[in-house]
């Protein structure tokens, strides 16, 4: 099947769904405090964006161009390097509020760089090491802005 | 003439030019940090400002406001993620420049083109401000509406393979800008239970992840192996990096364009700088002779996008000074500045303010020209970052963007928003679905909604009045045949237009 009918129906499923189950969702009781004047509700643009959704749905099932670059992902070592980002990445996040923004950093970039090839131990941890405390730094003293403590607190 | 001649004196102080010189560098690394906006950067400067007096306070807030703008075409031309979502539809050819080894033509057309910009809609702004600000107040919502679906149109026909695709995106995009709660009635929508949905998604972690952190997955199908750089270059060739006559040739005309595009989008109130440049890109794609270069490296997308987006920084003036209505969120907290000084805006500060007004204008010329400055002595140290390998760039710039979608809301679930983002950005890629158009239309969503509503809402529920006003129907029609040129250009030249947007 071509890869954009696949996607095209996707698409469509998602948006009926979306039109169907999640739009009546919204509460209604906004209609008792407009009393008697005309007004618009909160439903009329979901459902346009949903509407717009499944008509251009398809449109790709019936107009199937098939330019996609899912061909890279039939290499294994593609898929490989895709997954290993994605779960660093997620790891990373999910690890950001609990050990805070400088240790998270510092454990994921030496993962990252390890990971994916890097060798040498005085590129590695000085990367991660510099990183970590200088985006802290300029985050906290020059932008006054606060990164995640997380459970340790540390000062920077 | 006096009060000019004053406000130059005092604008080119010694101290003032020191400040100018520090906000114009701190303006152009802030726009170039992925998450951190120009309106986040105005508003921790203005509690700087308070103890100061006017002219060095305006320098510092103008000094930021425009050099922000341009920062963030830095990092969008150079590893693929816009600093400031005005700088998106940059990223779609200057990283294509980028990686034909071009970063530092592609920078030096977006220093050029920023400053054109900018210099364009400083002089609207001293030439026309009051008879343009009177115009601006035509828009009512049905001619706002109007013009937000043409911009999302003309956004969506013009950026993918197909229109279909295109117009695709957009809608995603308008779907999830549904997500919060909604702009007229407060009432949440999709939010189930959620607290952090209810002031929708932020579009900071939305735009780090449908650029950078999907640039950063489609860069690991390579796995980032050990060495390999960004763009494999050892050197910069200089003649490469030269801006030719060509190159002037194909970018002059959609510079002047964007120029217009720019500073009319920026009287608007409640759009600005991201709106106006991907009106000023798709405008000069969809009046190019070659639309094909576009997305592949196409100078003329560089200097058609970052003319637009700073042509708004003048023009967003006008409606502040001339009628106190802020014409976008830097110009808001600008506004709040001045009244902090003292100064109310307005009709009458032409008459009871002159000398601000003047200090308004020379300081604006003046921050131009340092941005120009700073950002020319800065283009080829800025460049060497492309020299570091990938396997240690990506990690690093996954590191700053966590940073930057956090410190939005103080929320660890902007950065799973991120995440979220750069894996549909992933997807929508690999299906050759061009993500600019959600973005855009994500942003356009919450103005468009409550325009239309509130049009509806007058006209009790007709739809006539979209047509029935002039300025309406005109932006409408120009839709509708942005649509059906494209298409019969299509049916015509049986080509596809490029998909990597």
């Amino acid at each position: 099947m071509n890869t954009d009918r696949v996607f095209g129906t996707a698409v469509c499923i998602l948006a009926l769904l979306f039109l169907t189950l999640a739009i009546p969702t919204i509460p209604d009781d906004w209609q008792h405090t407009a009393g008697t004047y005309y007004t618009v509700g909160p439903r009329m643009f979901p459902y346009i964006a949903g509407t717009l959704c499944l008509l251009l749905g398809l449109g790709v099932i019936l107009h199937p161009e098939g330019h996609n670059k899912l061909s890279g992902l039939r290499i294994g070592k593609a898929r490989r390097g895709v997954v290993a980002s994605l779960g660093l990445t997620l790891g990373y996040v999910a690890l950001l509020e609990v050990a805070g923004f400088t240790l998270s950093t510092i454990a994921a970039l030496v993962l990252f760089f390890t990971v994916f090839g890097e060798r040498r131990w005085y590129v590695i941890v000085p990367m991660a090491v510099g990183v970590a405390v200088i985006t802290k730094f300029v985050f906290l003293k020059f932008f006054l802005l606060e990164l995640p403590a997380g459970l340790f607190d540390l000062p920077i | 003439m006096d009060m000019f001649l004053a406000a130059v004196a005092t604008v080119f102080e010694p101290a003032n030019i020191a400040i100018l010189l520090a906000s114009t560098a701190a303006g152009i690394v802030i726009g170039a940090i992925p998450g951190l906006t120009v309106t986040m950067a105005i508003a921790l400067a203005v509690p700087l400002t308070i103890t100061m007096p006017l002219t060095p306070s305006l320098l510092m807030l103008l000094g930021l406001y425009g050099a922000g703008i341009y920062g963030g075409s830095i990092s969008a031309v150079l590893i693929n993620t816009p600093g400031t979502p005005a700088s998106a539809a940059t990223s779609i050819d200057g990283y294509e420049l980028a990686k034909q080894g071009k970063a530092l033509k592609a920078l030096k057309m977006a220093l050029i083109a920023s400053f054109y910009g900018g210099l364009f809609s400083v002089v609207l702004l001293v030439v026309i401000a009051p008879q343009l600000a009177a115009f601006a107040l035509k828009f009512g919502p049905a001619e706002i509406c109007s013009l937000l679906i043409f911009a999302l149109t003309i956004v969506a026909v013009l950026s993918g393979d197909t229109i279909i695709k295109g117009l695709l995106a957009a809608a995603i995009g308008m779907l999830i800008a549904t997500i919060g709660a909604d702009p007229m009635l407060s009432v949440p929508r999709f939010t189930f239970g959620v607290y952090d949905l209810y002031d929708g998604l932020a579009y900071i972690p939305l735009l780090i992840g449908l650029f950078a952190i999907a640039e950063m997955l489609a860069q690991a199908e390579e796995s980032f192996t050990t060495g390999a750089k960004l763009i494999d270059i050892k050197d910069i060739d200089k003649d490469a990096n030269r801006l030719t006559r060509d190159d002037w040739r194909r970018s002059v005309v959609p510079m002047i364009r964007s120029g217009f595009l720019g500073s009319f989008v920026g009287m608007l109130p409640g759009l600005g700088a991201a709106i106006a440049t991907f009106l000023g890109y798709a405008e000069a794609k969809r009046a190019s002779k070659e639309p094909e270069r576009f997305g592949k490296g196409a100078i003329e997308g560089v200097a058609a996008s970052e003319s637009a987006n700073n042509a708004v920084t003048g023009s967003a003036m006008i409606p502040m000074l001339a009628l106190a209505i802020p014409g976008d969120p830097p110009t808001a907290i600008l506004l709040g500045a001045l009244l902090i000084q003292g100064v109310t805006t307005g009709p009458l500060i032409f008459v009871n303010h002159p000398d601000v007004v003047y200090t308004v204008y020379v300081a604006l010329f003046a921050s131009l020209a340092f941005m120009g400055m700073v950002g020319w002595l800065a283009l080829k140290p800025i460049v060497q970052v492309l020299k570091v390998p990938k396997v240690l760039l990506y990690p690093v710039i996954l590191a700053m963007c966590a940073a930057g979608s956090y410190a939005i809301r103080n929320s660890i679930f902007d950065v799973f928003v991120m995440v979220g983002a750069g894996l549909l950005g992933y997807a929508l890629r690999l299906f050759g679905v061009p993500v600019a158009p959600l973005l855009i239309a994500f942003i356009l969503c919450p103005p468009l909604e409550e325009s239309m509503r509130q049009a509806l809402i007058k006209s009790q529920g007709s739809l006539m009045i979209f047509l029935n006003r002039p300025i309406s129907a005109f932006f409408l029609l120009l839709a509708l045949a942005a649509i059906v040129f494209t298409v019969r250009r299509q049916i015509k030249s049986h080509q596809a237009l490029p998909s990597n947007i």
